[in-house]
């Protein structure tokens, strides 16, 4: 029945989000915010482009922290969260290494 | 601090139960060494003889058999028999006394207690104890609070939105006269989970400067909460007193060490560093397997010791925060450090046990309120002692849980492989395979004892991520004070120490080290490092260049970072 409508899969889907929403997201916000704006936009900027092959972050004036900033505020940090982890299906997931990096830094410190 | 309701629920349940401390223990029956009142005690089988015995008084064919029952801290020489009285009191009838002796080697081959009973007689001028019944016995491990008293207070601690494990790691109950940083604490209450299995097993390795309190660690927390023993040191923590030795009256049976005596307990090793290389040689596979096997004569024996091991240590005597990297705080280890640390689960290598800014006050009033006995005053005596008799048999209960990992599975592994590709991971175990299935199973082994500790027979996301955060934290520690490549490349504190003598002694002003063969040579020789000076001028850099090149008749050492080291 869990399968035929999709369920198990999105119940195993829901939990990894629900893990990775507990787990990383308070460390991955907690360490950016904490990254003087030019270090900051590096990694988001990484984590972007990493997601975004087809049309990468375009620096678009003499001032691309500024452009990262406009970004940010409008998107806020767990836009670049979901870009920065991939769940699947049947619930297992992967991160990217800036999330990682953050983990490591928030335990660290 | 506490909510009252939780303290009310500790102490009524150790009155009403009523709870008292249970371990195995041969003291009653020493106690009774005079008297030679009927007495019982409990303890592990550590050897055992066999003589035949044909005398008129004894009758013919008779057999009698000695062996040895110890707690880890005494031992109680026993005598079954099924001889005539006028040769000796306590006769057994022959199927008793088979019952016994399976009861007895059983013991001594699983390492399960014995709950004996029994009287002192003398018997060839020596005084020994008779003994009159043999139980096998799971009391010592076997908790005393029912399921319902487990889940009520697993219910109490939720209506007070706490967990069991913020119980466990509240200051007024076992911590209350001892200040660490939290993760210290949880690696603590990880430790005195009882292994029933080689799965099971957590081993922990805590490396701190002199003065931290290891030892008060101990003597405050651990021991009056769970069962646990403390190896000596260096020369007193022999082989044979570890795995065990051959008795020197009968060389076809071999006496039991503390390590089986020790089995589903715990034992910390303290000021490890003066352990010989030998003792950590044979701990590795007691540390992986549960078990050990002794080759004596035609003996061939197997013995079980699944336990918890901790090694308590200081860094090397040179080491100086100010000046040394931090790597060089573990070489206590020897040549063993890579195979140990891949076994212990969690690993604190930190000049101070605590992080916290305000710990020097804390440590201090923790010691002032020591040393003025407010714990043993004013009634809170009654409410430490109620709350770790509770608590410890909350810990045997909850050791025996099994709980499932299976549900969160898709997540484990997932978590698992994000901290696996970390850079972190990869350095510090050397990964050669697409996994480490010893850390995966000490991963898994982790998340568990967190739902143990929460008194859960299930996982949750809680427990992956408190195991989560505790893993890393080690894996941290362990990547920065290490030199990880180096080790597992074979090259050792010693070749390492040489290196840097060398440079020292034979600088040529641009950070590196030059000077003759003959010099060179002879200076290692002085320090009786000749070998590790061989080692050292076979070693390959991961450029492909040589540490130690020769030119004519003067030796260039290079000055470089361990990690780099490739040996030939």
């Amino acid at each position: 029945m869990g399968h035929f409508l999709g369920g198990i899969d999105m119940i195993q889907e829901e939990n990894t989000w629900a893990f990775l929403r507990g787990y990383y997201y308070p460390k991955f916000v907690i360490i950016l915010k904490s990254l003087a704006w030019d270090e900051r936009y590096i990694w988001l900027r990484d984590i972007y482009n990493d997601t975004n092959l087809d049309s990468l972050w375009e620096e678009r004036s003499d001032d691309p922290i500024k452009d990262m900033m406009e970004y940010l505020s409008r998107k806020d940090y767990f836009h670049f969260f979901c870009m920065g982890v991939t769940v699947n299906t049947d619930g297992s997931y992967k991160i990217h290494r800036v999330v990682s990096n953050c983990v490591y830094r928030f335990l660290k410190d | 601090m506490l909510p009252k309701s939780i303290i009310k629920y500790i102490r009524d349940s150790v009155k009403k139960t009523p709870l008292k401390k249970v371990e195995a223990s041969v003291l009653p029956i020493i106690n009774t060494l005079v008297s030679g009142k009927y007495a019982s005690g409990t303890g592990v089988c550590t050897k055992r003889e066999i003589k035949g015995v044909s005398t008129k008084d004894s009758g013919t064919d008779k057999t009698l058999i000695s062996f040895g029952i110890s707690d880890g801290e005494n031992v109680v020489l026993c005598v079954a028999h099924n001889c005539n009285s006028d040769y000796l009191a306590g006769k057994l009838i022959d199927s008793k006394l088979e019952e016994v002796d399976v009861l007895v080697r059983d013991s001594i081959s699983n390492g399960h207690s014995l709950l004996i009973s029994g009287c002192f007689a003398n018997f060839n001028r020596a005084r020994i104890f008779i003994v009159d019944k043999v139980e096998k016995t799971e009391d010592t491990h076997k908790s005393q609070l029912s399921k319902k008293q487990v889940d009520d207070f697993v219910a109490l601690c939720k209506k007070e939105s706490m967990n069991p494990i913020d119980v466990l790691l509240d200051d007024d109950t076992i911590w209350s006269e001892f200040y660490a940083d939290e993760e210290l604490k949880l690696a603590i209450l990880l430790f005195c989970l009882s292994p029933f299995d080689k799965g099971d097993m957590i081993h922990i390795g805590i490396i701190t400067n002199p003065g931290e309190g290891k030892n008060h660690l101990v003597d405050r927390v651990i021991d009056p909460f769970v069962r646990c023993r403390m190896a000596g040191t260096g020369k007193l923590t022999t082989f044979a007193a570890m795995f065990g030795a051959m008795s020197s009256d009968d060389l076809s049976s071999i006496e039991l060490g503390l390590l089986p005596k020790m089995n589903h307990d715990r034992i910390v090793f303290s000021e490890f560093q003066t352990l010989n290389e030998e003792v950590y040689g044979e701990l590795l596979n007691v540390m992986s397997d549960g078990h050990y096997s002794i080759q004596k004569g035609k003996l061939d024996v197997t013995r079980h010791a699944n336990l918890n091991m901790a090694f308590f240590g200081n860094p090397p005597k040179h080491y100086d925060e100010g000046e040394h990297n931090k790597r060089e705080m573990l070489q206590a280890f020897g040549k063993y450090t890579y195979q140990i640390i891949s076994r212990l689960t969690l690993i604190f290598a930190k000049p101070s046990l605590n992080n916290d800014v305000d710990a020097p006050i804390k440590i201090k009033r923790k010691i002032r309120q020591s040393m003025d006995k407010e714990f043993s005053t004013n009634g809170n005596q009654g409410v430490l002692d109620d709350c770790r008799l509770f608590l410890r048999e909350y810990m045997k209960y909850v050791s025996k849980l099994l709980p499932k990992v299976g549900a969160i599975e898709p997540i484990l592994e997932a978590a698992f492989s994000a901290i696996e590709t970390t850079p972190q991971f990869k350095e510090a175990f050397a990964m050669r395979g697409p996994t480490d299935y010893r850390k995966w199973q000490e991963f898994i082994n982790l998340v568990r004892g967190f739902a143990r500790l929460n008194g859960r027979d299930y996982v949750e996301d809680n427990d992956l991520m408190a195991a989560m955060d505790l893993f890393q934290k080690s894996l941290i520690t362990m990547t920065e004070t290490f030199p990880i490549k180096a080790l597992n490349k074979g090259v050792d504190y010693k070749q390492m120490e040489l290196h840097k003598k060398i440079i020292e002694k034979f600088k040529d002003g641009n950070g590196h080290g030059s000077g003759s063969v003959i010099e060179i040579n002879k200076y290692a020789k002085s320090l009786k490092l000749s070998t590790q000076w061989n080692t050292l001028q076979k070693i390959t850099l991961e450029d492909g260049s040589k540490l130690i090149e020769t030119i004519g008749d003067t030796l260039f050492i290079k000055n470089v970072e361990w990690d780099t080291f490739l040996e030939e």
